[in-house]
């Protein structure tokens, strides 16, 4: 008998491990030229708190630099930002990251506002894949899913992705059972310049107000930063492109007034922050470069310091050697990534042949 | 204990079974390049058909002229009367090719007829060129949907695979318009009387769908103000 339970227990065993390595190795890693979907969970290896933290999209994890914010000002900060990242999915994850810590400030980009409903699967795994499994989780996903998903192939994602076999490259090998570090507390460093265009022009819509949905997350977003006495700003990030509705903005001014809370429209101060979207973007005047980041860093960070007076941790030694530590990476990859320019004409981790 | 290894070695060979099924979207992607590779093959092949019996009337024509001259004349006509049907069959094949491909709302520009989720390869070649490129605004996938601005309109186009295929046209200004007649500015009667009454409507966007297609009209006080042809995708 005991004999028969020991040769069950293997047996689970072996099923279970080779259930495990098969999900590892399926998995998507983002590792490659897309590594949007690697920044969630970098937020999990942080040893110390954060006095300021962004949600939102790439509006966020393109636009500010936390060590730049650091270097000017000795403000700490967190950017928890994904790939097109939901309203909701940004409440659950500061639900989430308020199990972590307590901020003084959230920083919310609010261009999602105009998404209602779920959009993409593909962007849905970016940011729910990175989260560790909690009941925020698991409100996340139900929120998100498109209609041809499924609960359990985020529970047992070999489900989902199964037919991935015959797609494995060296980087599925080579990350099996680790990943490299990709941002910088969630920023998304690009030094290449490509400099704005000519956009198409601005679709009429037939409605402009934002949905029923949206606004009940942002509600809950206010509410969660009011019951935990954080600071809440709303932000309109800078680009070119797209477009951002005169009527949208007129939509969050009102929502800001309404609950006395902050709302900065930076397209408004585009030219007062420095920008120059012929210089400071790499794509066209999507997203702004490393350039852009750091100048938008240092007028957020004056205001930051100025109107809700955070404190300067540049003298706290136990941080400034992990910021250090930062700082270091920062600097190599900026080095790395000039070099390539240098060389190649683009850099080649996100070049595609 | 043997029983239990069996179930045991039948859940990891299912397991591995899962894993090495095909399918997917890639798989999906293949087939689909497949067949896309295959339709070019058999126009290929339609091609050389063509070529062919035009190649064999050169021959014929070649040598009649060697005969009489009423022979040559006689010979002549009926292969220029074999040209011309060769001729004929070619412009009617490509006219079926042609109607074949286009499904949904289309839209004309410059001599090209359009339609959503079509190739735009052939589009953009018949076009001609653009007034203005820009690449539609992604967080991830950067620089896969692309905008092509046209005098009067702008084209947006999405990837599958390696082809880009039409996903929206959207009217700039009144000097394009549909193939019915409708364009920026005209009133609802008009658009009413083009288009009928099979529509849904929220907030003045009066929506049509045909096929894998919607024309879109936004009014105003009964007056058109946007017209946008849409795809819809999988």
């Amino acid at each position: 008998m005991r004999r028969r339970v020991m040769v069950c227990a293997c047996c689970i065993a072996i099923i279970a491990g080779s259930l495990a390595f098969l999900t590892s190795l399926l998995k998507p890693k983002y590792m490659g030229d897309i590594i949007e979907g690697a920044l969630i969970a970098e937020y999990y290896k942080e040893t110390t708190d954060h006095d300021v933290i962004f949600i939102g999209d790439c509006e966020v994890y393109e636009n500010f630099s936390p060590i730049t914010l650091w270097e000017e000002y000795g403000i700490t900060s967190y950017i928890r930002g994904s790939a097109q990242q939901l309203i909701w999915q940004s409440y659950y994850l500061l639900e989430e990251t308020l199990k972590y810590e307590k901020p003084e400030v959230v920083v919310f980009n609010v261009l999602s506002m105009k998404y209602n409903e779920p959009q993409r699967e593909a962007y849905n795994r970016m940011t729910l894949d990175g989260m560790r499994w909690s009941m925020s989780k698991v409100k996340d996903i139900r929120a998100s899913m498109m209609e041809d998903e499924n609960f359990i192939e985020y529970v047992i994602p070999l489900l989902r992705y199964h037919s991935r076999w015959n797609e494995l490259t060296e980087e599925d090998w080579k990350y099996l059972f680790h990943r490299d570090k990709v941002s910088h507390n969630g920023y998304y460093m690009r030094v290449d310049v490509k400099p704005a265009g000519t956009f198409p022009a601005d679709k009429k819509l037939g409605n402009y107000q934002f949905g029923d949905n949206a606004y009940e997350y942002l509600d809950k977003i206010t509410t969660l930063c009011k019951g935990n006495d954080i600071q809440l700003i709303l932000i309109k990030a800078p680009s070119v492109y797209p477009s951002w509705y005169e009527q949208w903005d007129q939509q969050m001014v009102e929502y800001a007034e309404k609950n006395q809370i902050r709302y900065i429209n930076f397209l408004d101060l585009q030219e007062e922050m420095g920008l120059d979207f012929q210089t400071d973007t790499y794509d066209g005047g999507l997203h702004l470069n490393l350039a852009g980041a750091e100048k938008a860093s240092k007028y957020l960070g004056k205001l930051l310091k100025e109107d809700y007076g955070l404190a300067d941790h540049r003298e706290d030694g136990k941080l400034a050697e992990v910021w250090k530590e930062k700082q270091d990476f920062y600097y190599q990859m900026k080095a790395d990534q000039e070099q390539d320019l240098e060389q190649y004409g683009y850099i080649r981790k996100f070049h595609e042949e | 204990m043997r029983r239990n290894m069996y179930v045991a070695v039948a859940v990891l060979m299912l397991t591995l079974g899962l894993a090495g099924c095909s399918g997917g979207d890639k798989s999906q992607e293949a087939a689909e390049r497949a067949e896309t590779t295959a339709a070019e093959q058999t126009e290929e092949e339609k091609a050389a058909d063509i070529s062919q019996v035009s190649e064999t009337s050169e021959a014929e024509k070649s040598e009649a002229s060697k005969d009489t001259k009423e022979n040559n004349s006689k010979e002549t006509e009926e292969a220029e009367a074999e040209e011309t049907e060769a001729e004929v069959e070619e412009t009617s094949e490509k006219e079926t090719t042609a109607a074949v491909n286009h499904s949904g709302f289309l839209f004309q520009s410059n001599g090209i007829t359009m339609g959503m989720n079509e190739d735009v390869a052939p589009i953009l070649s018949g076009l001609g060129n653009y007034n203005n490129y820009a690449e539609s605004p992604s967080c991830a996938f950067k620089g896969l949907d692309k905008i092509y601005s046209y005098s009067g309109f702008d084209l947006y186009t999405y990837p599958k695979g390696s082809v880009d295929y039409v996903n929206s046209i959207y009217f700039i200004d009144d000097s394009v318009s549909t193939p019915e007649g409708i364009r920026l500015g005209s009133t609802v009667e008009e658009m009413l009387a083009a288009y009928g009454d099979d529509y849904t409507e929220e907030y003045g966007v009066y929506t049509y769908t045909k096929e894998k297609s919607t024309l879109s009209f936004i009014v105003t006080d009964g007056v058109i103000e946007s017209i946008e042809y849409i795809a819809i995708t999988d």
